[in-house]
């Protein structure tokens, strides 16, 4: 497959007409730099990494034209024209001052206390410095005149998502909600609306909404622009090298006292993705309880934050704050998330956190009971530990076996399947062979649960067998070896061989079950 | 290296190499000309000289792919934006399940899967131009690996 992908893959060509259209685009940058360069930088507007010739879009267009106009004028005022398009909009210095001197549109944002969102799951939680350079964004841009009646539309009237939507609450009595949404066609539409005394909902104030039709390319460059500047936490929970928090993983906790095993945690926690919030409608309504595996909490000043992730990947985050005199706690913020919960796990793992282990020293052998054999870090070897349920160490052995694997760059899995004298069984026609690959491959193995009842080392020779046994081959070389035995009593048990340099270690039995009868129906599909 | 007047030798010569890596990141022939045009823009616009002709090609790699990153991540916060799933491109119809597998991978996967196995990149070389560790590149190739496979088995073949 990897050879077939780079065969099909390397048919991909650039058109010889794109080829042209970047050549000509990079040779006129080139031409631009020469002249910047010999001009003592007169001329510095090329140098952004601005599209230059893009493609599809009018305002595209404008941006060659600009620079043609700079190219032939040789004029640094030409290039203006090359601003990025999204300041089209913005006022020059002498409109500013001309604004200065009259109304705006909207109240002047740099006096009240709103909420900007950006629709970027952060709700307008942003910076006082970058709130700054909102406001004087909003208020210098220019939106335009109101639209007049038949012009504008009704609010809510279209499906677009709006994508900006500025909130606050003015202080007359009773307070009005102002709300001006920026829809992504451009228009804006400002409304008001105050609390009904009569039945307690929010009625619009029709008398005072407006309508304006704006660039919304070019509202959204200078936001995005200020946004990108935004010096964010890293994660939706702040940045957890600036505070003390404990982590923990069911009686395993970890502290600042744990040293650089809490740093690198710390950091893996800055860098792990969390992925945007999910939102309530999203997550059904079913409120099933839920295994929690990681606990984090932390406090700052009378706040306190915690998340905790379930087995499913779930995060539930928690903000709340304490009152220190009735030490009663209200929760302020509730958000969820959800990860890939194996990633994060596999994560923890990289940074050298025992993710199974009771112990927080992950170099440790543990012993185990007296089924069992050792559990060492360095080798694969491994069997149950007494300490853990059945499950737990089956799910532990497969992710070092996993981890084990992964170190194989060119490693591939040979199936195959035997009856109980050990002769392959193998479908008559290429299709069936093929799909019994894909079903031993992918699904056979979901088929099994572990269960460390299923074992019964005295079954031997009493039911009919078949085998399944998978081959991991690095080059012409078995590097690894299981065979599942699976037992018309619904019970399988896999053995599994480490192929070493000379000597190879043998381990299992692991008992698991089967739904027999299932397995039988799906190989009669195969023709077996 | 050359610093000025090399743009059609440099486009001639990584062109198809960051087409290529564009097309099956943004999946979009369009982006994909916009993305490998910003990077060349970039190269030309460079204030320094490259050290060897690989030192040189991984830096272009490098600019494509975190500028096919940058629009990707413009794209998902901008759902507006209709994608016209890879109709232009001119490859062969037949046995292009691979790679329409390939590209519906998230792009953690299809990075180093595409460096790796397209490029020819080692599993170390691959880590350095994605700015990541070896035991990720190594998981991550591990982990893409395995889903190209399963994803091109169960829905293109």
């Amino acid at each position: 497959m990897d050879k077939k992908l780079k065969k099909v893959a390397d048919k991909i060509k650039m058109p010889e007409d794109m080829k042209e259209r970047i050549i000509n685009t990079c040779e006129l940058a080139e031409k631009k730099r020469s002249n910047t360069d010999d001009n003592g930088g007169y001329i510095d507007v090329v140098s952004s990494s601005e599209r230059i010739n893009p493609r599809s879009q009018l305002i595209r267009t404008i941006s060659t034209v600009a620079v043609c106009a700079v190219l032939i004028g040789g004029l640094g005022v030409a290039g203006v024209f090359l601003q990025r398009h999204r300041n089209a909009q913005m006022p020059s210095s002498e409109e500013i001052d001309e604004l200065e001197c009259k109304s705006l549109t909207f109240d002047d944002f740099s006096t009240f206390e709103y909420i900007f969102d950006a629709g970027d799951g952060k709700k307008g939680k942003y910076s006082a410095e970058t709130y700054e350079k909102i406001s004087d964004y909003l208020n210098n841009f220019n939106w335009g005149s109101e639209l007049e009646e038949y012009e504008a539309r009704p609010m809510y009237e279209d499906a677009e998502e709006p994508f900006y939507n500025i909130n606050w609450t003015r202080g007359d009595t009773p307070p009005v909600e102002c709300n001006i949404r920026i829809a992504n066609d451009g228009f804006v539409t400002y409304t008001e609306s105050m609390m009904d005394f009569e039945n307690g909902s929010q009625k619009p104030l029709t008398d005072n909404s407006r309508c304006y039709k704006i660039d919304f390319d070019a509202f959204e460059g200078g936001i995005q622009d200020i946004l990108s500047q935004e010096k964010s936490d890293p994660t939706p929970f702040g940045d957890f090298t600036t505070f003390d928090f404990s982590f923990s993983k069911d009686n395993n906790y970890y502290d600042k006292k744990n040293g650089e095993v809490y740093e690198k945690i710390a950091d893996f926690l800055n860098n792990f993705k969390w992925g945007e919030e999910v939102i309530e409608s999203e997550q059904g309504t079913t409120h099933q309880a839920r295994e929690v595996v990681y606990n984090v909490d932390w406090q700052i000043g009378e706040r306190f934050y915690y998340f905790y992730i379930d087995k499913d990947g779930q995060v539930n985050y928690g903000e709340g704050i304490k009152d220190n005199g009735t030490q009663a706690e209200t929760i302020v913020d509730k958000r969820k998330y959800k990860i890939d919960f194996i990633d994060f796990e596999i994560g923890l793992a990289e940074i050298g956190l025992d993710i199974d282990s009771s112990s927080s020293d992950s170099g440790e052998e543990i012993t185990s009971n007296d089924e069992s054999i050792t559990l060492s870090e360095d080798e694969l070897i491994y069997d149950a530990d007494g300490n853990y349920d059945f499950e737990a160490n089956m799910k532990r052995i497969d992710q070092k076996i996993e981890k084990y694997l992964e170190s194989f760059e060119d490693l591939r899995i040979e199936v195959s399947i035997e009856d109980e004298n050990q002769n392959e069984l193998v479908p008559d026609d290429e299709q069936s062979r093929e799909q019994l690959e894909i079903f031993l491959k992918n699904d056979f193995e979901s088929m099994l649960k572990y269960d460390y009842s299923m074992y019964d080392s005295t079954s031997e020779g009493k039911y009919k067998l078949i085998i399944v046994k998978y081959n991991y081959m690095s080059g012409d070389k078995e590097v690894f070896y299981k065979a599942y035995t699976v037992v018309n009593n619904n019970s399988v048990v896999r053995s599994d061989c480490k192929r070493g340099s000379g000597v190879d270690e043998w381990h299992g039995p692991y008992p698991f079950e089967i739904d027999y009868n299932a397995f039988i129906t799906k190989l009669s599909e195969f023709g077996l | 290296m050359q610093k000025c007047g090399c743009a059609r030798e440099a486009v001639e010569r990584y062109g198809d190499m960051l087409y290529r890596i564009c097309l099956l990141s943004l999946r979009n022939t369009a982006d994909a000309e916009d993305a490998v045009q910003e990077t060349f823009l970039k190269y030309v616009q460079r204030s320094h000289d490259f050290s060897s002709a690989e030192h040189e090609k991984a830096w272009l790699i490098t600019v494509a792919t975190n500028k096919c990153r940058d629009m990707l991540r413009y794209r998902t916060r901008h759902m507006t934006e209709r994608e016209e799933l890879l109709l232009g491109y001119a490859i062969e119809k037949e046995g292009s399940g691979i790679l329409d597998a390939l590209m519906e991978l998230p792009e953690k996967y299809k990075t180093p899967l595409m460096l790796f196995y397209i490029e020819g990149y080692k599993v170390n070389e691959t880590a350095d131009i994605m700015g990541i560790s070896l035991p990720a590149a190594k998981m991550r190739l591990s982990r893409g690996r395995k889903l190209l496979e399963e994803k091109y088995r169960k829905e293109y073949m």
